[in-house]
């Protein structure tokens, strides 16, 4: 029979590292701590997830500091689950051979169709809710190369 | 229907909540190498529209460009911080957000996922759904040979 281990009761604390040291010193500004998360982000998630958990249990009154925590260890909101919608085959045959005529420009397909292409996609929008309110577009912007 | 929708999708066992075929090449990038597209909508864009990401499943965040965030300004999340990026394009800046944003199944159903989102200025590359708060959330699945993308959720 296999050995048998005790599972843990208990995860270890966020707020430590895995030696058991608080991340945060006691007599830390609360926007030095903000600077290191922001710092950590794009570097060390992992880490920027354990010093925000924890920055929001010393800083609770700090509003940015709670965000952080917010956005970096709160994404748990239930995802929702909706309709298939339709394939689109002909729009991707349609990209891998674009014309260079919309090099530079947002497109919006429907099918094999191309409805409109403009060099701003703000007016590209616009134009597919006067024009073509109803139909399925696939947008995409097609690079200068 | 093929081995693997059986399999990843239509099984007692499947994992998989939906499947997309993806797009792997096309001449409108400035960078040509083989990527996975795949199919997408930031919430609050009509339903009708969708657009393609760059499956990124190095990257930290989901990348949205300005002129695609704007179309949901008003509705868009909340915002962190301003946040520097080393991406292949050099170093950028960007806000941070958080919103929801619907990967789009052509068979099962399509999931929306409460993301973490990185809205960059002047960010002409594609969008990109990175790993962060996104991919790391769910289960996924590539079938290069027929390029279709399996992704779903026990939440």
């Amino acid at each position: 029979m296999p050995p048998t281990y005790p599972m843990p009761t208990k995860m270890p604390s966020p707020s430590r590292t895995r030696s058991g040291k608080a991340l945060i010193q006691p007599a830390a500004d609360p926007e030095a701590v903000l600077s290191e998360i922001r710092r950590l982000i794009t570097h060390r998630p992992d880490r920027a997830r354990r010093l925000a958990a924890e920055a929001v249990i010393r800083f609770p009154e700090h509003a940015r500091i709670r965000s952080a925590n917010s956005v970096l260890n709160d994404p748990q909101q239930p995802m929702e689950k909706t309709p298939p919608e339709p394939p689109t085959d002909e729009e991707f045959e349609w990209l891998k051979n674009a014309p260079d005529a919309v090099r530079g420009k947002w497109v919006a397909l429907s099918g094999s169709e191309l409805l409109v292409a403009d060099e701003e996609l703000k007016s590209l929008m616009a134009n597919l809710r006067t024009e073509y309110p109803d139909r399925r577009a696939l947008v995409h912007y097609i690079e200068q190369v | 229907m093929s081995r693997f929708d059986r399999l990843l999708l239509d099984s007692d066992e499947a994992f998989a909540n939906g499947a997309s075929t993806f797009l792997d090449a096309f001449p409108g990038v400035r960078d040509p190498q083989p990527r996975i597209y795949v199919k997408f909508r930031p919430e609050g864009v009509e339903p009708t529209i969708v657009f393609l990401a760059l499956l990124d499943t190095g990257g930290h965040f989901c990348i949205l460009n300005d002129l695609v965030a704007n179309l949901v300004e008003d509705r868009l999340g909340e915002r962190i911080d301003e946040v520097s990026l080393q991406t292949a394009r050099g170093l950028v800046r960007g806000d941070l957000y958080r919103h929801r944003i619907v990967l789009i199944a052509e068979k099962g159903e399509s999931l929306t996922v409460d993301s973490n989102v990185l809205v960059l200025k002047d960010w002409t590359a594609p969008c990109f759904i990175g790993y962060s708060g996104f991919l790391d959330r769910l289960s996924f699945a590539v079938d290069a040979p027929r390029n279709r993308f399996y992704f779903g959720t026990d939440f």
